[in-house]
């Protein structure tokens, strides 16, 4: 028996010793490796996301800015009494409670998330229950205090802070700032290790951006534009406010707009800024410019007469046709009552090419230098050939299409004496040095012809009440880009212009797309014009030029 | 009168040894499990320890042949207590394993089973009195062991029950069966085990098994354990990460730390020098139980240090063999080490047992 208990020994001793070299193996040789395997598996680098920064009205005004909130999570792995704990977050939340109940049966999952962005009363009710298993974690919620009015314009951000419509997404960059590096040591359930965050370098805190629009401004417009999409039911409103002399957008209201707040609901279409990505054929509006080059290349003066051939003109078989039988009238007059058959012949006078190549310089179907996702430079009829036929549909608005920002910068050349400006959006942007473009006597002699259009013609509607204004209407048939033609019986209305008339503050032009009431501009977007006109000066404090105490 | 020569043979030195391994199972369950509740489980083992010493004396006390006389008994006890977990046992994630006392508490049958295996074994083989013993022979014992090893198997708990086979073949070894007869024996059980294998073994034993083979394959699944054991004791290096400093251990990516991977955590820690010197005492405790078997005064005392020898020898090998990634996860604690009170008890009831022969060595002992 002894021989054979010392095999056994043996035998043992060779097990240990196979024991042995194994840790050898794992310990000794392979220990490095090993070492790494595990700094691998607790270490992790972490994106630190500094606070997004703030979008500012040009006051200082909030319009965008990021509050710190809780997000509420589980490990489902380790929560008790799934149905129950289901229940106290349905009833705290305000959420149904299946939301909850089905992850949170997923025993095998280790993450979920319960609720993104909970106010502080719900979180403060979450931590008192001591809920094992469920975690809270800091996010940031993007909070847009003018709401509706604003968000056309400054746009949103994903829940995850990416900035994905207007400001948000063109200034994601800078709003952002840079996200800082962690190492951070965290254990099997992937939840940090208390104390152990290495931070490798700082996360640099977003800059704030702040822009040209006056929150005012900008919220009398979209209540203004709102009521007129409304009552109209129109398919869609714009509305743009810039200073004349400076170039900068006071004001862009688009409409229908949403709540960005709770955006979730909405589609792309809805958070259109129709401002900048929506392009009209702009009618009427169009025939200032026509009078402009005419006038400053002294081709006629106010006091001419033009023969209107009684509101008829046949070009080819063409057919230009007026709103009324107009006989002569003085060129002042043909803007005043907008005749198209007036406008038709001083543009002849003109020429196409002429009047195409002013266009541009005015800024139609050029880029806008604007950092809106999706803003359209347009189009506009160009080339060396142009038949009669061609330049008459141009003078008059047909031929060319246009954003309401860029109607409302070439009135904006208007209204400050002829000088090129450039829209701007971001304040401290620097703004291109100015030069004229129209002579200065042109440029007053069509402010005053554009004064008259509100005072005594077609844009009666748009006279304010505390001040001298010029503009012109619009209405032109909708084009419909879904048929690729006119849309029988749809209109577009338009309306451009400024206020005061003799030293313009600011420059206008208001769109109303496809109203179901009203038949002409005069009625649909006069309107809008005069209210947001006379509360814009009043608020900036603009001594009212009609002899009435503001 | 008590014999003064039984407390001169008492092998101090040996229950030292015990009782040093099982201090330092204590401190590493106190590292591992400190900082989250129940931080308590180190104290119970301390309690544990305490009674296990308690039952070194009570063991130590009577003469180790009335254990073997009484063999029998304790081996149907036990073999109850398997059938009454077997048809009254709660189910726990998918086994049955333990039997809740009132006051004891939760108690673990099979960890019994081994003792009385090793009694009942050893009650056996004593008796033979043939130089050349014949495959009759085998055939008692065999039932014996086999009926405990497939009711601890359907419980199911594969390690334990494996445990039994070296006991067995341990036994029928130092018995002296030709090495003839042991291969033929040897070849017939494992083609038995091959047919049975498919119908008993559980789908998650078969995949620990699998997964052991190519623990990669699937990282996140059942090879998940094996890899984090694996860079738990690779990462510890030659000397440790230090007591508590053990990150895959108290970063949880290491499982049942205090008890089946409690190793992982020691090599951890202490590095490939604590694990040596881990081994080593092993290997002294061995050596001494050696030592007391081969000067026991009856073949029956030797048995039962074989027995118990080979009881710890195998489970060591096994337990470190799975956490070191030679061996399928099976699920067995290691000796001294690992947290659990009725492992704790069978362990010190063996050394006592141990102990018992000692003290009982020289010849003219009278009971």
């Amino acid at each position: 028996m002894n021989r054979r208990i010392r095999l056994i020994l043996v035998l043992g001793g060779l097990l240990m010793a196979g024991i042995c070299v194994r840790l050898v193996h794992l310990q000794l040789l392979q220990g490095a490796v090993y070492a790494r395997a595990a700094f691998n598996e607790h270490f992790r680098l972490v994106n630190r996301q500094p606070r997004r920064g703030s979008i500012l009205d040009r006051e200082g005004r909030i319009l965008a800015v990021s509050l710190a909130s809780d997000s509420v999570y589980a490990d489902p792995k380790i929560v008790r009494n799934p149905d129950e704990v289901s229940q106290q977050l349905s009833e705290i939340l305000s959420i149904p409670v299946e939301t909850f109940a089905k992850p949170l049966a997923q025993k095998n999952r280790r993450f979920c998330w319960l609720a993104r962005n909970i106010t502080p009363s719900q979180s403060e009710a979450l931590h008192r229950l001591k809920l094992h298993g469920v975690f809270f974690r800091k996010e940031s919620q993007r909070f847009y205090p003018a709401g509706p009015d604003t968000a056309g314009l400054i746009g949103i951000t994903t829940i995850d802070g990416e900035g994905i419509e207007g400001i948000e997404r063109t200034h994601d960059r800078s709003l952002k700032g840079t996200p800082g590096m962690e190492l951070i040591a965290h254990d099997a359930f992937a939840r940090p290790y208390q104390g152990s965050a290495l931070i490798l370098h700082d996360s640099e805190q977003g800059s704030d951006v702040q822009i040209t629009i006056d929150l005012a401004l900008q919220h009398f417009a979209a209540e203004a534009l709102r009521r007129a999409v409304e009552s109209e039911q129109a398919s869609w409103g714009a509305a743009v406010i810039l200073n004349p002399k400076s170039g900068d957008i006071l004001a862009m209201a688009s409409e229908p707009s949403y709540e960005p707040n709770t955006f979730e609901s909405t589609s792309v279409e809805q958070r259109r800024n129709h401002c900048v990505m929506d392009l009209v054929e702009p009618g009427s509006t169009f025939k200032a410019i026509t009078f402009a080059i005419a006038l400053a290349n002294r081709l006629v003066s106010p006091e001419d007469t033009i023969d209107c051939q009684g509101g008829s003109l046949w070009i080819g078989n063409a057919h230009f046709e007026d709103w009324k039988k107009f006989s002569i009238l003085p060129v002042r007059d043909v803007l005043v009552f907008s005749s198209n058959v007036g406008t038709i012949h001083i543009a002849h006078r003109v020429g196409g090419l002429q009047l195409s190549e002013f266009a541009r310089q005015l800024g139609f179907g050029q880029d806008v230098p604007v950092d809106i996702p999706g803003t359209q430079s347009g189009f506009i009829r160009g080339g060396p050939k142009w038949s009669q036929t061609a330049t008459a549909s141009l003078s008059i608005g047909y031929g060319v299409s246009t954003t309401a920002l860029q109607m409302a910068t070439a009135y904006g050349i208007f209204a400050n004496g002829g000088y090129r400006i450039s829209p701007r959006l971001v304040l401290n942007e620097p703004r291109p040095a100015s030069e004229r473009i129209i002579e200065e006597n042109a440029a007053g002699t069509l402010r005053s012809l554009l004064h008259e259009v509100v005072s005594r013609g077609t844009g009666h509607l748009a006279d304010p009440v505390y001040y001298t204004a010029g503009g012109k209407t619009g209405t032109s048939r909708r084009y419909d880009p879904a048929r690729g033609g006119y849309q029988e019986g749809a209109i577009t209305c338009l309306f451009a212009g400024f206020a005061p008339a003799d030293n313009p503050q600011i420059a206008l032009c208001i769109i109303i797309d496809n109203p179901k009431h009203g038949i002409w501009a005069s009625q649909v977007a006069a309107p809008v014009f005069k209210e947001i006109v006379d509360r814009s000066l009043i608020y900036l404090g603009i001594p009212s030029d009609k002899g009435v105490a503001v | 009168m008590m014999d003064r020569r039984l407390i001169e043979h008492f092998d101090w030195p040996f229950l030292g040894i015990a009782l040093l391994i099982s201090a330092f199972g204590v401190i590493t369950i106190y590292g591992v499990t400190y900082a989250s509740p129940p931080w308590q489980d180190y104290v119970k083992q301390i309690a544990w320890i305490g009674i296990g010493i308690v039952i070194v004396a009570a063991v130590a006390l009577l003469d180790y042949r009335l254990y073997v006389k009484y063999s029998l008994i304790f081996y149907f006890i036990s073999l109850g207590a398997l059938v009454f977990l077997l048809l009254f046992g709660v189910e726990e994630l998918g086994v049955r394993r333990w039997i809740y006392l009132p006051v004891i508490g939760q108690v673990q049958p099979s960890e019994f089973s081994k003792i009385s295996m090793i009694l009942v074994l050893s009650w056996w083989f004593s008796r033979l009195r043939s130089s050349e013993p014949g495959f009759k022979d085998m055939i008692v014992p065999g039932l014996l062991t086999g009926v405990t090893l497939l009711l601890i198997l359907i419980q199911p708990d594969l390690g334990t029950s494996l445990v039994l086979i070296p006991l067995f073949a341990t036994y029928v070894f130092a018995s002296g069966f030709s090495f003839r007869k042991i291969i033929i024996v040897s070849l017939l059980a494992l083609m038995g085990a091959g047919l049975a294998g498919h119908k008993v073994l559980k789908p998650y034993q078969i995949k620990r098994i699998t997964s052991f083979l190519n623990p990669e394959a699937d990282p996140l699944g059942s090879g998940y354990h094996l890899i984090q054991s694996k860079i738990a004791i690779g990462s510890g290096g030659m000397i440790g990460k230090g007591f508590k400093e053990g990150t895959q251990s108290h970063l949880n990516f290491l499982p049942v730390q205090d008890t089946d991977f409690i190793f992982a955590v020691w090599a951890e820690e202490r590095g490939f020098i604590g694990s040596l010197i881990l081994l080593g005492l092993y290997g002294f405790f061995l050596l001494r139980a050696f030592r007391i078997a081969r000067h026991a005064r009856d073949s029956s005392g030797t048995y039962l240090c074989i027995g118990f020898i080979t009881l710890v020898f195998t489970q060591i090998i096994i337990n470190i063999g799975m956490v070191a990634g030679l061996m399928p996860i099976t699920g067995l604690p290691l000796p001294f080490m690992s947290y659990g009170g009725t492992a704790c008890i069978s362990n010190f009831f063996g050394v006592g047992i141990i102990l018992n022969v000692g003290m009982r060595r020289f010849p003219d002992y009278k009971s």
